[in-house]
Parts: structure tokens; sequence; C-alpha cells
């Protein structure tokens, strides 16, 4: 069987611009809608952004290749979130550290990870264990749980393959090498991103403080981190760098697994449970599996057992480009597996994709600018 | 039964991208709504808590903020009262006759340091509109 026969629009000019024009169309009104104006360097930035998200788009359709093109869209995007939000806080207050003046004006910025620390005491005392600002600012916590809830109810999990600006750090590092160093992971070190989702929250509500942010967070190394004033700032800086290490940059460069993705986020483990309630999956339609294992090896989620994708599926796209029959498929539960496959695909990608570019085209367009005006 | 549930579900399934659209386009309202979620609020923790008492003294607005003991499950016996100077004055203030905790004490702060009588100093900022003392205080 020809795997690419699987999608519409498959190798062909014509049927891939039907279904790219309307995303073109989304991706032009996200990123010219909300803006306008600015120095020519933005005004450049802006465009290379509109037609790289267009163009990476185009590709996942006419190669036919999801998780390929994806991952360039995702990674690229993670990178330059990482330079725009650092030059942000340089603007708002001088240096991308903080400390008691931030944390006491309630100004951190929100991330979506912070949500597994608040659900305890959300509940329990009705209160945001977090010194963030309800509406004003960049990244408020009324921006983000609306943002949370409403794509992991629509994406689940895809969340960590669509949209994280976290994500894409290990997805790429898991690409550097063309074979793995340390050839078997363990599928079931994915669970313990279950335990830490329980620790994480449940110590958070006790000390009663985030303590995965305060304490844990590999991505404090390259977006946010504590001024070092004391020896405790001191060795929450040394851990944070250390996570990132190992977790972001050594492991997935070795395994070339997501490491931190798949054993470490407490979010992670969040969005799986989403993926229950989720309409979309990716799938193995068993009578056209021959058992070659080939989409487990390639799985960066540790999500596949016995052939089968599970909880924690990220919905990336990389066992189905990697299938050589075409069995692996996203599939709209309740629907048919062996049937409509360019439809249950392309009503998952443009969601997915339009989270990704909603989600991070800004910031993209203002990490690009910042790059451009070096040499202009 | 399986070709409505199938359609049923192609539909939900083409709502996903609307649902997206929807939800970046009308952030602001969305925002507003979740607002009135009952656990919509900054824990004391970090802001302070409610202002209980305002006064003025030497042209200073001061907002006097209620006794905080952080916590989730159970209070911590050690808390803060978070006193906000609402200017940022240039150099010492004094703030005499607060009633903090059901004790009388005078504040005096300089952009350096603060000081209070009769209580250690959790924390002093200053930020571009205003400073911000936490006193200590105990259950
Ligand atoms: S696992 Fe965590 S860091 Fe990774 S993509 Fe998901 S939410 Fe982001
Ligand atoms: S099961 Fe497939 S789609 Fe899911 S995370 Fe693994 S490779 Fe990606």
């Amino acid at each position: 069987m020809n795997r690419k026969s699987n999608y519409w629009g498959t190798g062909r000019i014509g049927k891939s611009i039907l279904l790219f024009a309307p995303m073109m169309m989304l991706i032009m009104l996200m990123l010219l809608g909300s803006a306008s104006g600015g120095d020519a360097a933005t005004q450049i930035a802006r465009l290379i952004t509109i037609a790289f998200f267009g163009a990476m788009f185009f590709l996942i359709i006419y190669t036919g290749k999801t998780d390929k093109w994806r991952a360039v869209a995702f990674i690229v995007s993670a990178l330059l979130f990482c330079i725009a939000f650092i030059h942000n806080l340089i603007l708002e207050r001088g240096s991308m550290t903080f400390s008691n003046a931030e944390e006491l004006s309630c100004t951190i910025p929100f991330c979506h990870i912070v949500t597994t620390m608040m659900i305890i005491p959300a509940a329990v005392k009705q209160t945001i264990l977090f010194p963030g600002s309800l509406v004003e600012g960049f990244a408020s916590i009324s921006a983000m749980f609306v943002i949370v809830l409403c794509f992991s109810i629509v994406l689940g999990r895809g969340f960590c393959s669509w949209g994280c600006f976290y994500g894409g750090w290990d997805d790429g590092t898991s690409r550097i090498l063309r074979k793995p160093v340390i050839k078997k992971v363990n599928n079931s070190y994915k669970w313990f991103s279950f335990a830490m989702l329980i620790v994480m929250a449940l110590w958070s509500a006790e000390a009663a403080e985030p303590t995965y942010c305060s304490w844990l967070c590999p991505f404090k190394a390259v977006t946010e981190n504590e001024r070092i004033v004391d020896t405790i700032t001191l060795i929450k800086n040394i851990i944070f760098t250390l996570t990132f290490a190992v977790l972001v940059v050594v492991l997935p460069l070795l395994t070339k697994k997501r490491i931190q993705c798949a054993t470490f986020c407490p979010m992670g483990a969040l969005l799986s449970l989403f993926n229950k309630i989720n309409i979309f999956e990716v799938k193995n339609d068993t009578s056209k599996c021959i058992g070659c294992g080939k989409c487990e090896k390639a799985c960066p989620m540790l999500a596949i057992e016995k052939r089968c994708p599970t909880l924690t599926c990220s919905k990336c796209g990389k066992c189905v480009d990697a299938c050589p029959t075409g069995a692996m498929r996203f599939h709209i539960k309740g629907t048919p597996i062996d049937k409509h496959t360019t439809i249950a695909r392309t009503l998952f990608i443009f969601p997915a994709y339009t989270f990704l570019v909603t989600l991070c085209g800004g910031s993209v367009a203002n990490g690009l600018a910042l790059i451009i005006n070096l040499f202009i | 039964m399986k070709k409505i549930l199938s359609v049923f579900a192609y539909i939900w399934a083409s709502l996903g991208t609307l649902t997206i659209l929807v939800a970046f386009i009308g952030m602001g309202s969305w925002q507003q709504l979740s607002l009135n979620l009952p656990f919509m609020r900054v824990d004391p923790q970090y802001s302070g808590g409610a202002v209980v008492d305002s006064v003025v003294r030497n042209n200073l607005k001061i907002s006097i903020h209620e006794n905080v003991f952080p916590g989730v499950f159970r209070q911590s016996g050690n808390g803060f009262v978070q006193i906000d100077v609402n200017q940022c004055p240039a150099d010492t203030i004094r703030i005499d006759s607060l009633l903090i905790n059901n004790k009388i004490t005078t504040i005096s702060a300089t952009p350096e340091k603060a000081e209070a009588d009769g209580f250690e100093i959790e924390d002093f900022v200053k930020l571009a509109d205003r400073w911000i003392i936490r006193l200590k205080i105990e259950k």
C-alpha cells in the first residue's frame, strides 16, 4: 500500500492550494489583524513570518508529511518566542530576572505549566497562588486560563506538539543526531510525569508556592529566572540550569526522545488527561499494521505501546510519517478508522496549526524583527 | 446509529478551528468573563489581601491591608501586614500612629530601608508608583 495516497492533495499542487488557501487567510488575519505600523524591520519580520507559516502549512499538505514541517514551525516558534520574551522583559523591567518587587507587584508572566500547581489552591482556598496579574499585561492569568481551557479541549495533548512555546526546545534537540546514542528508553518512564503532576500539585499547596516554578522548571534557564541575591536563589538557578541541560539538551540529544516533555513536565500529564475527552486521536488501523515497530521507535513521547498510541500521545504525527503502510493515522473518535483519512487529518491540522500561529506568531515576528534589527 | 454518531463526530471536529478563532478574537471578553469565576483572585500572600484602612499622613496616602497568614491546607502562624505608600517619596517618610494587628506603631522609611516600632520588616520594595512595606506578624 502506498501510504502517500492516504491524503487528498498529497503531491498535487492544485488540491494542496485548495486546502492551503483558507489557512493562509487565517494566518494573515491572525498576524496582520492585531498588528499595524511598526518600523521597517517589524514589517519585514511580519511578512517573513506569514510566508514562513504559510510555507510550512503548504508543505504539510503537499508532502503528506505532518511531523517534518510541523516540527520546523514548532522549533522556530520556540526559539524566537524565547528571544522575544526575554527582550520584552528587558524592555519592561530592565532584566530577564525578577525580584521581590515583581512578586509583590504581581507582574510575573503566568505560563500554562503553572496551571498544574493552581488546581488545589483554587479548589480549597479559591485563590490563584501565583504573583501574576489577573488581566493586565503580558501573559495574564485570565488570558492563560482561557488559552489552556479552550485549547486543551480542542486539541487534548496536541497542545504539546502544536502550541507550547517550550516544547519546541526538546523537540529540536531530539532531532540533532541522526541516530540515538542511547538506543532504548523504557516507555513506562512517561508515567513519571503523572507522578510529577501529583507531587507538584500537593507540594505547591502544602508549601503555598508554585514549587515547580520556584525550584525545578528547566525553561527558567531560557525565559525568566529569579535574581541571585543569596544562597537559596543561587541554588535555584543552578537547578534550573541543570534541569535544562540534562532534560532539554543532553538526554533528548542522546535518546532522540523529548525527555523533558515525555517524562518530567507536569503540564504534559495534565494535558494527557484531556486526550480522554478530545475528539482527535492518532490511531493504528491494525488491519494494515505489519508490526514493523517503526512507529514506536519514532515516537518522541514514549507514547506507543504494543503498536498503539496511548494517553500521552501529543499528536505530532511522527509515527504517522514513519509508518510504511499508512496504518498509523489521524482519526476522529466515533468514525470508521478505515475511511476519510484526509478529512480526519485536515480537521485536526487546521485547529492545531491555527493554534500554533495565533499563540506563537506574534512572538516569532517580534523575535525576527529583533534579529533583523541587528543587521540593518 | 453508527452513522449518526459519525456525522456528529465530524461536526464536533469541525468546530475546532472555529473555537480557536473565537477564543483568540474574543480574548478580551473571555478574560472579563473568567473573572467571575470564584477562584479568580490572586492569593493575598502575593497581592497583600484586601485593603482594610486608608489614612493620609504628611500628604501621603497609606493603604493598610488585612492580616495575611499564608497557607492552603492550614494557615502558617507567621504572617504579614502589607502597607502601601501610594507615592514615591524622595527621602525619609515617617508615618505615626498606625494601628497594625492591634498595636500602635510608627513606620519610618528611606529609599534604602524601612523600620517599624515593635515589628520586624518582612519585605520592603520600591515600585515606580508606590512603596510596599510588609510587617511580620504572628498569630
Ligand atoms: S510537556 Fe510541558 S513543556 Fe512539553 S510541550 Fe507539553 S506543556 Fe510544554
Ligand atoms: S504516538 Fe505518534 S503522534 Fe502520538 S506522540 Fe507518539 S509519534 Fe507523535
